[in-house]
């Protein structure tokens, strides 16, 4: 009986070896963690982009959201380095949150490629994405070269969920170019949810609509419901300017329409696809030590390209 | 010659592998009350909640005026003209009394889609049953349970029993919680049920309250009937009590 | 004496907590800021409220039975996630894709209340575990994608579900109309007929009720499914109005909804409940939220606001309850 146990064994152990080598010679693993939701709109696209790469060069690419849970974030980023991932993606949900899961992944020779916001205070590789405070600073500016406001203005800045590392460092952008223009704005919290977004909006809009002079989306789900409040509230397209995050058909439909005006395209499938080859690269021996800033401001005359990029044509 | 109303015939109730009752032979006749004694885990409460549908039987036969009966639940017992008195009463203290009355048994009017409550109705009838049970001076049949003092509240269920003109009275326990002359009025619903023509079992701790009322007493030991047709008027209630803790041999 | 009598007995019922809150409310926000009242303003709460309030009304029911449903926010999601993603697969015209998907929340109402009553586990964790498969379910069969739903435009379902019409200045949705139909169904079900009775037992003395010969089993899994059909119905009218099919969407809104039950008088522990109170509290918590807006509230301290103001309401409620029992 002994001994038939012991072959039984044998057989099973070269059995996982062969499977084990095989896998490995099909190709490598990659984790691609984002600190988003998956139902969120722009994320799709990104998740998009790392399928693309994955069905592109014949890796696997492990995939997984965590709606800003801190916790559940490091967890996934160390559950990679654990069993052995030849790279990491990922996000940052909050400023300074994965600088210790960073260090672990650079000790255990794991390169780890930071994606769509930055987090300068860790040790990332690389990053590729925008610039928040870049892009924050561009629309604050852009609204000051067209004109669209002045000294002593007001402008309101709902974001989804305040506090976190994107709206942060937009608002560090703008606060930039408004303060010494003594230009002022608020920010307020919309949530997650469409039906309350749209509800939230159109609260403040109706009280606040005499002080508005303009209104920056801070994130993509905000921006791409301004069409929808403008016509709840009865404000006419174009009435209040508006600028913002646009990586959604609301947003660049909004923008066609004359609801916004300029809004900001990020690269989401690009950004995870350019991310993810920098990750290849550096496991390959190349070290990816430089960064790739993605991010344009379209306006109408060139938002129907986006447009037919997100319905997939 | 006393008419048969109710015959259990060997009532057996296993709970998994613990016979609470074994082979149980008890008639109850018409028109009179009953009562049945025995000491704690004797099984008076398991053979009531057979004859209420509250538990299934593991064997025996149960028949009611003549006719064996598949009892499967509480509501098999009260269509049978079964209705059981409980020691919280059954009652549901946020609900008014002439809720609490037809609990159950609502009466409806209008197409049967819309099975609207006749609310008038039930409050007439709480109304008149409040004056004859005798609770105290005009509370409103739509006053909750909750107004209404422990004795009162035996006092709706008992009156409840009778209106609906169940055969059998079962009272569990009914004057534990109860100050003497609540349990005196209690004594005396029973005694009015069985003058009315509604034939009781009536279990209690309390020998001295059996013997008040009833025509005949029952003795459960260790889940069999060990005597069945003491009269009261030639008993003692020392020799009852010998014959409930076995100290009779 | 005659108004004596009047005044007491209105006082002494559980809704008259809700209606004093609502009208000091509705005067303290009036006063501060007059567009509170406009016409506009009015429009923009009764479109969103209503949605919420078929929900409200339902989990009255189930509350005064006893039982929670914390699935009714994943549900409302769900449900109009299955009727767009069949509509826009082409597998079923609207009206189809509709009844299915209502009848996949009956379902899950049907789930949800076999466990409570046969399995004997607790509503509170049978529905938290139904929320998470729910919402699960809502994300994976949408990849995460939200579902279009602007192809509703012209459809017949589409404006019976949520058209609207202008009285002037004064826009109101259909919406509104099934939330009144519904509210004055429920009333009516729960106050004066058999089956109110019924949840009022089973919610009061669930053991009384079965000795009296009431299927509790039975009533409490009907009132789960009335609990999902009408959160997958509200779902369905928030995605047509907002043009959204999210796989999100819901979230949170079991414990307004709750709150909403219970500040309008219906009772935590089952045996008492009133619809007319749920409206008012409604009204109380969505109108809340709407007036620090209109009042200039800091944005990030709305939270803090509706907290405290939910505070200050249950602490009114308990006194005038303890004024009531002691025959104040």
């Amino acid at each position: 009986m002994l001994r038939r146990t012991f072959f039984g064994l044998t057989t099973a152990l070269v059995a996982v070896i062969a499977t084990g080598s095989v896998a490995m010679a099909e190709g490598k693993t990659y984790f691609w963690i984002s600190h988003g939701s998956p139902a969120d709109p722009v994320w799709t696209y990104f998740l998009d982009g790392a399928n693309r790469w994955a069905a592109d060069t014949g890796n696997t690419v492990n995939t997984s959201f965590h709606s800003g849970d801190v916790p559940s974030h490091q967890e996934a980023v160390r559950a990679a380095i654990a069993t052995g991932a030849n790279g990491i993606v990922s996000s940052s949900p909050d400023p300074g949150s994965l600088v210790e899961v960073v260090a672990e992944a650079v000790a255990a020779g794991i390169p780890i490629i930071n994606m769509n916001t930055p987090d300068p205070t860790a040790d990332f590789d690389a990053y590729v994405g925008s610039d928040l405070e870049v892009v924050g600073a561009g629309w604050a500016q852009y609204l000051v070269d067209k004109g669209l406001v002045e000294s002593g203005d007001f402008v309101w800045m709902p974001v989804e969920v305040p506090g976190a590392t994107y709206g942060v460092q937009e608002e560090a952008g703008i606060s930039s170019v408004f303060t010494p223009l003594n230009i002022t704005w608020e920010v307020t919290d919309a949530t997650l949810d469409q039906a309350e977004i749209i509800t939230r909006m159109s609260d403040y809009l109706t009280a606040n609509r005499d002080k508005v002079d303009a209104i920056i989306g801070l994130g993509d789900l905000v921006t791409g419901s301004v069409p929808r409040v403008f016509e709840q509230v009865g404000i006419a397209a174009g009435e209040i300017p508006v600028v913002g995050w646009g990586n959604s058909l609301d947003t660049t439909q909004g923008v066609l329409n004359g609801y916004i005006n300029a809004a900001q395209w990020q690269d989401p499938q690009a950004t995870s696809y350019v991310a993810l080859s920098l990750a290849s690269m550096q496991a390959g021996g190349t070290p990816a030590a430089f960064d790739v800033i993605t991010g344009a401001l379209y306006e109408k005359d060139t938002a129907q390209v986006y447009d037919d990029i997100m319905s997939g044509k | 010659m006393a008419e048969e109303l109710i015959r259990m015939v060997n009532i057996t109730k296993y709970y998994g592998r613990v016979r609470a009752l074994d082979r149980v032979n008890l008639t109850v006749n018409r028109g009179e009350v009953v009562g049945l004694l025995g000491d704690n885990g004797a099984g008076k409460s398991t053979l009531i909640k057979v004859l209420s549908g509250a538990v299934p039987t593991t064997g025996g036969e149960i028949h009611i005026k003549g006719r064996q009966i598949e009892m499967n639940g509480t509501s098999d017992a009260i269509a049978n003209g079964i209705e059981t008195i409980y020691q919280d009463s059954a009652l549901v203290t946020q609900l008014s009394i002439a809720r609490n009355l037809f609990l159950g048994r609502e009466p409806v009017r209008g197409g049967r889609f819309f099975d609207r409550l006749d609310l008038p109705m039930m409050e007439r009838v709480a109304s008149d049953l409040l004056k004859q049970v005798g609770i105290s001076k005009n509370i409103p049949p739509s006053t909750p349970i909750s107004a209404l003092s422990g004795g009162e509240r035996q006092a709706v269920a008992i009156a409840r029993a009778m209106h609906f003109d169940s055969d059998l009275i079962i009272l569990d326990e009914p004057t534990n919680n109860l100050g003497v002359a609540e349990t005196q009025g209690v004594l005396q619903f029973v005694r009015r049920a069985r003058d009315t023509g509604h034939s009781c079992i009536f279990i209690a701790h309390n020998i001295h309250h059996v013997f008040q009322v009833v025509d005949r007493i029952a003795v459960m030991r260790l889940g069999t009937v060990v005597a069945d047709d003491i009269d009261p008027r030639k008993s003692s209630v020392e020799a009852v009590e010998r014959i409930i803790t076995g100290m009779d041999h | 004496m005659e108004t004596q009598n009047l005044a007491k007995r209105l006082f002494s019922r559980p809704e008259a907590g809700p209606a004093i809150l609502l009208a000091l409310l509705i005067v303290t926000f009036a006063a501060i800021n007059p567009a509170f009242l406009s016409v506009l303003n009015i429009s923009n709460t009764l479109a969103f409220t209503v949605e919420l309030g078929l929900i409200a009304l339902a989990m009255t029911l189930l509350m005064t039975a006893g039982e929670f449903d914390l699935s009714v926010g994943a549900v409302f999601g769900l449900t109009p996630v299955l009727m767009w993603s069949l509509f826009n697969s082409d597998l079923t015209s609207l009206a189809g894709g509709f009844v299915i998907a209502v009848a996949i929340a009956a379902l899950i109402g049907v789930v949800n209340g076999w466990f409570v009553t046969a399995l004997k586990i607790p509503s509170f964790l049978v529905t938290l575990g139904m929320l998470l498969v729910a919402r699960g379910t809502a994300l994976y069969i949408t990849d995460g994608f939200p579902q279009r739903t602007w192809s509703a435009e012209g459809e017949w379902l589409a404006s019976m579900l949520v058209g609207d019409v202008r009285f002037g200045p004064l826009r109101l949705y259909m919406s509104l109309f099934w939330f009144v139909t519904v509210a004055v169904l429920l009333h009516y079900v729960l106050t004066g007929t058999r089956t109110g009775n019924w949840i009022l037992a089973v919610g009061g003395n669930a053991s009384a009720a079965a000795a009296r010969g009431i299927r509790v089993g039975r009533v409490k899994v009907g009132l789960f499914v009335l609990s999902a059909v009408l959160s997958g119905f509200a779902g369905i009218i928030s995605s047509i109005r907002t043009s959204a099919a999210n796989p999100n969407s819901g979230t949170g809104y079991e414990l307004e909804v709750i709150a909403m039950v219970v500040i309008g008088g219906t009772s935590l522990l089952g045996g008492r409940g009133t619809i007319i109170g749920t409206i008012l509290g409604i009204f109380i918590l969505r109108l809340m939220r709407n007036g620090i807006v209109m009042i200039g509230v800091p944005g990030l301290a709305y939270n803090i606001f509706i907290g405290a103001i939910i505070l200050g309401m249950m602490a009114l409620h308990s006194w005038l309850d303890r004024r009531n029992q002691s025959g104040g």
